[in-house]
């Protein structure tokens, strides 16, 4: 290939597999020197697999094709080696020492040093130069603790800056911050790019991508669909081409007749304890008795923080209740929530549903422990009956229930948390994300459980990010963003470029509004 | 089919084995339990007794003739009737010693070897019954020439197993399932081989053996009972991921208030005043202790679960608080002269002959509650493991308890002390293994955040959780108090370490979620056997402590090892 001094960075044709899946297929992504480029693409599009490619976390020989930096082939084998060759990438969870003061921070790992002694006057003299770059007017003593999600944002640009960064990759800037805070910081990145600092640019907002990429490139299932120049497209441009993976999976869809209202949700509010921002504003919701309420939304819509709040380990409720058949509950504790029926099937099963280190029949037994047990002595042998009854019915492939939870396979594992929740016999059943990382054969399994609880009458509230599984599950699907819902919809009316639309909505509207008032002064 | 067919002609095998192993196996036993025991016995008056004189030179040779021989013998028998795949070769090599012994019985010296080794003679206890009365004057004859002939057919049989791939008279299946039952245990077997292992290396390096005597490892126990019984709790609390820095510091505490509360200080007169005799005088001090004890469990409890206050940190002060508490409670001078009941928990026994009754109680006990777990187990339709299996499993347990039992009735009888530490480790074995409670502090341990979402009131539980651990701790500083008959100021110094370290050789993981409460008890004994085996070697307490050191990083590495390559 021709080299071509207007391109910074080039992906060619890269392909990265994991056991199972082609996570991306042959994609090419040209970032041209002094442009915001943005990256758009649905949740499991291969964003953050690319973004891992670029950094060096999946390093060179892991996956195939070349990455070219300044016309020169780049062989990454660590982290370090991405940023000694100028690539700085931001990520959501901010990576700051909280501990430290700013300028710590900047230097941290890279101090300004003679002989192993740092010198603190040019580290500050630096930092105060590099801050006012990123348009901070803030002592470079003050320490990262005292600082808002928007300001550490800006420092990590900062410590971004001070390694001489040719290319700056954020994920997700601004999700994490309010609309002035956005604002700001996309005129700071069209102030850096001004200054010749290329960036990338991912973003589930498509207003921001609209406002400030001068190129678009969307990603499909691993692939390149299209690179948009500004100007050139709208935002129903871009959904579409997001969405329209192709439904390969087969659903196991039932028709259901939904019986009456289970379970309500009115004006929930919750608020995140360590930030103080408003994660979940007033949210209504209702739940019928059988049938599969499908909750949609980009990850960050705070959809896992709604479910973790009504189950009463997340956040601080500030306002709203639950009522169960027409009563309110209260529930302040996951014993209150499962002893009122509801339960909590979380995203990440190895953090939140299995005791790794503990076997089978232990971890179903887990949450029903006190249903198995006369005065606090459980019964074994009742244990080891109702364990075998939910390994055969949920056919759990394992040798023996006294088989350690870690030795299962994601899709069996998953099954045993299913099996868990289950066995505390819940009128509402929760699953967040119910088929994340476990292969088609065991995923069909769990929609036909899911199939079977419904018949029972249990109503099913199943967060997901694919949309297809969405589509493909629900009776009814509503969907999430930025804390609020913006959408709901049948299964008859449901279509990708619907649940997108409502996915991106909100901030479009508020965007609008602000529009609107600055326009009004 | 075909496993049908093997099973029955493993079957056809086994009766005429059954009928040769009755016929050899009666009069062996009896012989065998004859010199064996007889053998354990003289060695240890030797050792323990300075008046013994030994009958002749080169005793101690013939005694270990005495005991090896029949011991390996009956091994041989066993192993010739359960052969395996991994006994055969074995079988075949202990058949020759069966025959070794059975033509060294018609050897016409052997018998008045035996006799001349009789303590009964010398005036000494354990009288004991002559070979001639064990096997029958009349049937001497008849009986040498059937062993002779039955060890001759062993020997062809297990040489037969060797030729036919090695199949005993067990099926595949069953030895997979011992095989799976070793490994699954590993880590307890483990231990046990490493205790028997250290006492093995300081029989070799102490003088003339004396580590292996009844007396001393009778001490041995009664030394570690302390730390035995703490140890066990300790286990809870590191399974739990929190821990307890101040055992040591409140040991002291509880055994001051102890002594304070039953010699002549203001209280203890009172109490006297009262008119109570020295037994209830006891009895409340015990109680006093039991009482403090619970009092300061709940002052962690509430710290560390409710107050979230990292243990480490409030048992660290409470390590220098309590020291401090002994001081004013004793003025920092020593209280001597508890009461002789208080005495006998940390210093007497349970007679020798009761503790017969004791030990068969045990035995009978547990064979009961293995059984009936057992047929409940059948009565619900769950795979039992086969009666072979299961008896074995018995046996081996059983003679764990006897020889227990037997080492400790070769002294005095079973120290009080550890009647203590069986108790306490029986009850928190259930508490561990049988209740929710003991389930919930696993699942925390193991991944809290999973344990919280299941429902699980993990405050309380931790709460609870240190009661216990309190009540333990003044039970150790009752046994503490009355083995020593002393308050000191530095009462305890130093225990919290070797709870925590017998806990941790005893297999429970710092990481949280894995440990079992028998595991403290034997990593209990294991730091007892380093401190009293060091000590008859003569060694410097600054030895004691580095070679304590090392055992237990060695100890956690291996295990770290082998937990990797486990999972």
């Amino acid at each position: 290939m021709e080299y071509d001094s207007d391109n910074i960075l080039e992906m060619r044709s890269i392909t990265k597999n994991f056991p199972g899946v082609k996570a991306l297929d042959n994609v090419s992504f040209t970032v041209k020197r002094g442009e915001i480029h943005a990256l758009v693409g649905e949740n499991g599009a291969g964003k953050s697999t690319l973004m891992k490619v670029l950094s060096g976390v999946y390093p060179y020989g892991t996956y195939d094709g070349d990455i070219v930096i300044n016309g020169q082939v780049q062989r990454f084998g660590a982290i370090r080696d991405s940023e000694n060759a100028g690539v700085a990438i931001i990520y959501q969870e901010l990576t700051l020492v909280k501990t430290m003061n700013i300028c710590e921070n900047l230097f941290l790992g890279d101090e300004i040093a003679g002989r192993g002694i740092i010198n603190w006057n040019a580290s500050f003299r630096r930092a105060a130069e590099v801050l006012k770059e990123v348009g901070l007017a803030i002592n470079p003593a003050t320490k990262v603790l005292h600082l808002g999600v928007g300001v550490q944002q800006l420092v990590e640009i900062a410590k971004a800056l001070v390694k001489k960064t040719d290319v700056l990759v954020l994920d997700e800037p601004t999700s994490a911050l309010s609309a002035e805070e956005a604002k700001n910081l996309l005129d700071i990145l069209r102030s850096l790019r001004d200054r010749g600092v290329t960036c990338v640019f991912i973003s589930h907002r498509l207003g921001e991508v609209m406002d400030i990429a001068d190129r678009v490139t969307v990603l499909r299932d691993g692939q390149t669909v299209a690179t948009l120049n500004r100007g050139g497209f709208t935002e129903d441009d871009m959904i579409a081409r997001m969405v329209g993976r192709e439904l390969t999976e087969l659903f196991p869809y039932k028709p259901k007749r939904a019986g009456g209202v289970l379970m309500e949700i009115r004006n929930w509010t919750v608020v995140d304890v360590e930030s103080d921002r408003v994660v979940i504003d007033n949210v209504s919701l209702t739940l019928r008795k059988g049938e599969i309420l499908g909750l949609a939304g980009l990850v960050g819509a705070g959809r896992t923080e709604l479910v973790m709040s009504i189950f009463g380990v997340y956040g601080r409720v500030v306002s709203g209740e639950i009522l169960l058949n027409g009563k309110p509950v209260k529930v302040g504790t996951p014993h209150d929530a499962i002893n009122s029926g509801i339960s909590l099937l979380s995203e990440d099963r190895k953090r939140y549903g299995l005791v790794l280190g503990m076997d089978i029949k232990n971890n179903l037994s887990l949450a029903a422990l006190n249903s198995l047990s006369r005065h606090g002595v459980v019964s074994e042998n009742e244990e080891i009956l109702s364990a075998n009854r939910y390994v055969s019915s949920l056919n759990i492939k394992t040798p023996s229930i006294e088989q350690k939870a870690g030795n299962l396979s994601g899709g069996n594992q998953q099954k045993v948390v299913i099996g868990k929740w289950l066995m505390t016999r819940p009128e509402v059943l929760v699953l967040d994300e119910p088929t994340r990382g476990i292969d088609v054969g065991a995923k069909v399994e769990i929609y036909h459980i899911m199939n079977r609880l419904v018949d029972d009458g249990v109503g099913v509230l199943m967060i997901s990010s694919e949309l297809p599984e969405v589509l493909g599950m629900s009776d009814r699907v509503v969907v999430m963003s930025e804390g609020c819902i913006t959408g709901e919809m049948l299964k008859r009316d449901a279509s990708q470029e619907k649940i997108m639309t409502f996915a991106t909505a909100r901030f479009r509207q508020s965007k609008a509004a602000a529009a609107a008032l600055s326009g009004g002064e | 089919m075909e496993s049908k067919s093997e099973s029955r002609i493993q079957f056809l095998f086994l009766v005429p084995i059954f009928i040769l192993f009755c016929a050899y196996f009666l009069p062996l036993a009896r012989i065998s339990s004859y010199t064996v025991f007889r053998g354990v016995e003289l060695y240890d008056l030797y050792w323990s007794w300075p008046e013994y004189q030994p009958p002749f030179s080169g005793y101690g040779a013939m005694v270990a003739l005495l005991m090896l021989i029949p011991a390996l013998a009956l091994v041989g028998v066993v192993l010739s009737a359960i052969g395996t795949r991994l006994t055969a070769p074995f079988s075949a090599l202990f058949s020759i010693f069966n025959l070794a012994l059975t033509l060294g019985l018609l050897f016409p010296g052997y018998e008045p070897l035996v006799r001349s080794a009789n303590p009964a003679e010398l005036g000494l206890p354990l009288p004991r019954p002559g070979l001639p009365e064990l096997v029958g004057e009349g049937h001497m004859g008849l009986g040498y020439i059937l062993l002779v002939v039955v060890s001759i057919l062993l020997l062809l049989y297990s040489l037969y197993y060797i030729g036919a791939g090695g199949r005993g008279a067990f099926t595949v299946s069953t030895e997979n399932a011992i095989y799976d039952s070793v490994r699954k245990n590993i880590r307890q077997y483990m231990m046990i081989i490493a205790l028997l292992g250290i006492w093995g290396i300081f029989y070799v390096l102490t003088e003339n053996g004396v580590f292996m005597t009844s007396r001393n490892l009778s001490n041995l126990f009664l030394q570690s009972a302390s730390t035995a019984v703490v140890a066990t709790c300790v286990v809870l609390i590191l399974v739990t991921m929190n821990i307890d820095l101040s055992i040591g510091s409140v040991v002291g505490f509880i055994g001051a208030i102890a002594a304070v509360m039953q010699t002549d200080s203001p209280i203890a007169k009172w109490i006297a005043g009262q008119g109570f005799s020295d037994q209830w005088m006891a009895i409340f001090a015990i109680l006093g202790g039991l009482l403090i004890g619970f009092a300061i469990g709940a002052w962690h409890g509430m710290w560390i679960a409710y107050l979230g206050v990292p243990a480490f940190i409030v048992t660290l002060s409470s390590m220098m608080v309590f020291r401090g508490g002994i001081l004013a409670f004793t003025g920092g001078k020593s209280i001597y002269n508890m009461k002789p009941w208080f005495q006998a928990i940390g210093q007497d026994y349970v007679s020798p002959g009761a503790s017969k009754w004791v030990m068969g109680a045990v035995i009978i006990l547990y064979v009961a509650f293995e059984l009936r777990r057992r047929f409940v187990r059948q009565r619900y339709g769950f795979a039992v493991s086969s009666w072979l299996v299961q008896i074995l499993k018995l046996a081996v347990a059983c003679v764990a308890i006897f020889i227990f039992f037997y080492i400790m009735i070769l002294y005095r009888g079973v120290p009080y002390a550890w009647l203590i530490v069986l108790v306490v480790m029986v009850i928190l074995t259930f508490i561990a293994e049988k209740t929710t409670f003991g389930r919930h502090l696993y699942a925390i341990g193991g991944n809290p955040e999973a344990a919280r979402l299941s429902g699980i009131n993990i405050r309380r539980k931790i709460m609870y959780l240190y009661l216990v651990m309190g009540i333990v701790t003044a039970i150790g500083g009752i046994i503490f108090l009355a083995r020593l008959n002393a308050a000191t100021a530095n009462a305890g110094n130093g225990m919290e370490l070797d709870c925590i370290a017998s806990a941790v050789i005893g297999g429970t993981s710092l990481m949280g979620g894995e440990g079992f409460i028998f595991g403290g008890v034997v990593g209990a004994l294991v730091m007892g056997s380093l401190d009293n085996g060091m000590s008859l070697m003569n060694l410097d307490v600054t030895w004691q402590y580095i070679v304590k050191g090392l055992v237990l990083l060695l100890a956690v590495w291996v295990d770290m090892i082998n937990r990797k390559r486990g999972s």
